[in-house]
């Protein structure tokens, strides 16, 4: 079902971050359980989530339980774990007024019952911002529920743009949307180059609902690896990002004061990408790299 | 001129729910215990330890039970003592913390046996005696503490929750079968008689120690339509505490799967501890109370579930 961009705003952009922040340290018990049962690959791809619109909630990769595959998911909307075994929803711990000494004592239990290692032991190898819940308060977000839902039609909204990449951006190859931990965003990677190339060009397209650059959701272009001194052409929506990452982002605010905000945003990913392709050495829609 | 008229056959009134207590002090503790006998279903009086916050209330209130009726009063006195800590710090936490006995449990026979009514007297004409269908079943004196503690003026009738230990976890879900009270926490449930599970000479043994570790053996040796038509009666919300090790943790962890299935209000978590019954916290020999990590784990968690279902009711 396409998702509906004019439900975009009903709460304000820069109203989220409450909500955005404690889901983002919540977010870390699926992908703890993760690292915890799935061999580790190079690209720490077994510790990303994946967005299902129905339950709006994000999932683990699938943990191997014997004949059945397990995974964790938080559900954004009143801030829940979840437990599935194939496509049944086997538990859910909803985490208002918990501690993570008890959310962790129900995730541990919860897998150990299906024969999976504890995600409690699990140490993470970065930090995200500071909250209140890493230093042993309970999980309190009352009031935030609009925020909730809010953050979850940007999820919507992003991965219906995602999978427009992959399924359209046909000049390169591109994987499904996923959501990294680390920074709560949702993106995908265009690879731009054959596999085993010696150089490694790529696109990350994807959408952040909000950092320390950016209080409020924002779509991103960010090619790699971007020669200095790159000239950055203008963008008919949103600006070239610098400082941390180069990127082309449109936020929140621009978007929700579109009228066709789909458009808009479609538009938005094909022409800086079309820069960036063009940054990156390309010229034309289909040509092969110079 | 009529003939005089017989007198109708009658069916015995269901007396009210009501008790008798001895206030006396608790060892170790500034708080005392109202040693009460609480009216059974048949008439007869099981005892329990009432204490309570000062203040007129209503408050919430939590009722501990353990394994099966035995002992009669100096049992109850003796396990309030030595939990006397724990239940100090419910009390502190705005609690009426009970600690219930029940007649004792009789193998099997909740199986097939209909709860039990007041008979017709059609013998005795006119006595009116008080006749049942059925005998009375430890779990059905729990039923009759929970309408006692209802009568309490400072008791929220609408906020009491059962925590109970082994069979008395047991209680708790044969009892939400029945009636409906506001959050129960069956830790190490020993639930065979609930889920049907055969416990029969074919059961898996170890000496005499029956082997229902493994989920997969429980369930293979349950009757699970059986199970399921108690189970869909239940609308409280029940948190299972498992011990990882412990020989019936199948049986534990099955209630919650089943209960899940039924959509029913169900939370699952276990430890690892070397004692039965461990999130009861006793004081040590010694008379120190020294709950371990892994304890005071426990308590905080079964207290927040209590605080999430009794507190925000009122």
């Amino acid at each position: 079902m396409e998702f509906d961009w004019t439900t975009l705003g009903g709460k304000s952009p820069t109203a989220l971050v409450k909500a955005r922040t404690v889901a983002h340290h919540a977010l870390q018990w699926p992908t703890k359980a993760a690292r915890a049962n799935l061999e580790a690959v190079a690209d720490d791809s077994h510790s990303s989530l994946t967005w299902e619109a129905g339950p709006g909630a994000l999932f683990s990769q699938p943990l191997p339980a014997g004949d059945a595959t397990v995974r964790v998911g938080l559900r954004l909307a009143g801030l829940a774990l979840i437990v599935m075994r194939g496509n049944l929803m086997l538990d859910t711990y909803e985490l208002a007024g918990r501690r993570d000494s008890m959310v962790g004592v129900w995730l541990d239990s919860s897998l150990r019952a299906l024969g999976l290692k504890p995600a409690t032991p699990v140490t993470l190898p970065y930090t995200i911002p500071s909250h209140p819940v890493a230093r042993g308060s309970a999980y309190s977000f009352s009031g935030e529920s609009e925020a909730f839902d809010e953050l979850v039609r940007w999820f919507d909204a992003a991965a219906e743009v995602l999978e427009g990449v992959r399924t359209g951006y046909t000049d390169g190859r591109a994987d499904g949307a996923r959501c990294w931990p680390h920074h709560f965003d949702i993106a995908t990677v265009v690879a731009l180059d054959p596999p085993g190339a010696d150089t490694a060009r790529s696109i990350g397209i994807g959408m952040s609902p909000g950092d320390h650059y950016y209080p409020q959701p924002y779509f991103y272009v960010s090619p790699y690896p971007l020669p200095k001194g790159a000239a950055l052409p203008p963008l008919a929506l949103g600006h070239w990002h610098t400082e941390g990452f180069t990127g082309a982002v449109a936020l929140a605010e621009s978007i929700v004061a579109l009228d066709d905000r789909r458009a808009g945003v479609s538009g938005f990913v094909r022409s800086a990408y079309d820069a960036g392709r063009a940054q990156l050495g390309f010229v034309g829609e289909a040509d092969q790299p110079q | 001129m009529s003939a005089p008229t017989k007198p109708a056959a009658s069916v015995a009134a269901e007396l009210p729910a009501h008790g008798y207590t001895i206030t006396k002090p608790v060892p170790g503790s500034d708080i005392p215990m109202d040693l009460t006998f609480a009216l059974t279903r048949d008439e007869i009086y099981v005892p329990i330890v009432v204490r309570r916050p000062p203040g007129r209330g209503p408050f919430p209130v939590i009722v501990m039970g353990r394994g099966a009726g035995r002992g009669g009063v100096p049992q109850i006195e003796k396990q309030v003592e030595l939990l006397a800590p724990m239940q100090d710090e419910m009390i502190a936490r705005g609690y009426v913390v009970v600690f219930v006995n029940y007649r004792n449990e009789i193998p099997h026979l909740y199986q097939d046996r209909i709860r039990a009514h007041n008979l017709v007297d059609d013998m005795s004409g006119g006595e009116n005696r008080t006749l049942k269908s059925a005998a009375t079943l430890d779990s059905d004196d729990l039923i009759a503490i929970l309408g006692y503690l209802q009568t309490l003026a400072y008791v929220d009738a609408d906020a009491i929750g059962i925590v109970g230990v082994s069979h008395s976890g047991e209680m708790i879900l044969k009892i939400a079968a029945e009636t409906t009270f506001a959050a129960g926490v069956a830790i190490e449930g020993a639930s065979h008689e609930f889920l049907s599970v055969d416990t029969g000479p074919t059961a898996p043994r170890a000496g005499n120690e029956i082997q229902y570790q493994d989920i997969e053996v429980v369930r293979q040796n349950a009757n699970k339509a059986r199970a399921m038509e108690r189970i869909k009666r239940i609308r409280t919300p029940i948190l299972h505490i498992g011990r990882n090790a412990d020989h019936l943790q199948g049986i534990f962890r099955l209630a919650h799967e089943w209960m899940q299935e039924a959509g029913k209000d169900t939370t699952w978590v276990s430890f690892d501890h070397p004692v039965h019954g461990f999130p009861f916290i006793y004081r040590g020999t010694d008379g120190t109370y020294k709950p371990d990590p892994v304890q005071r784990k426990a308590f905080e968690l079964f207290m927040e579930f209590f605080d999430r279902h009794l507190k925000r009711k009122r």
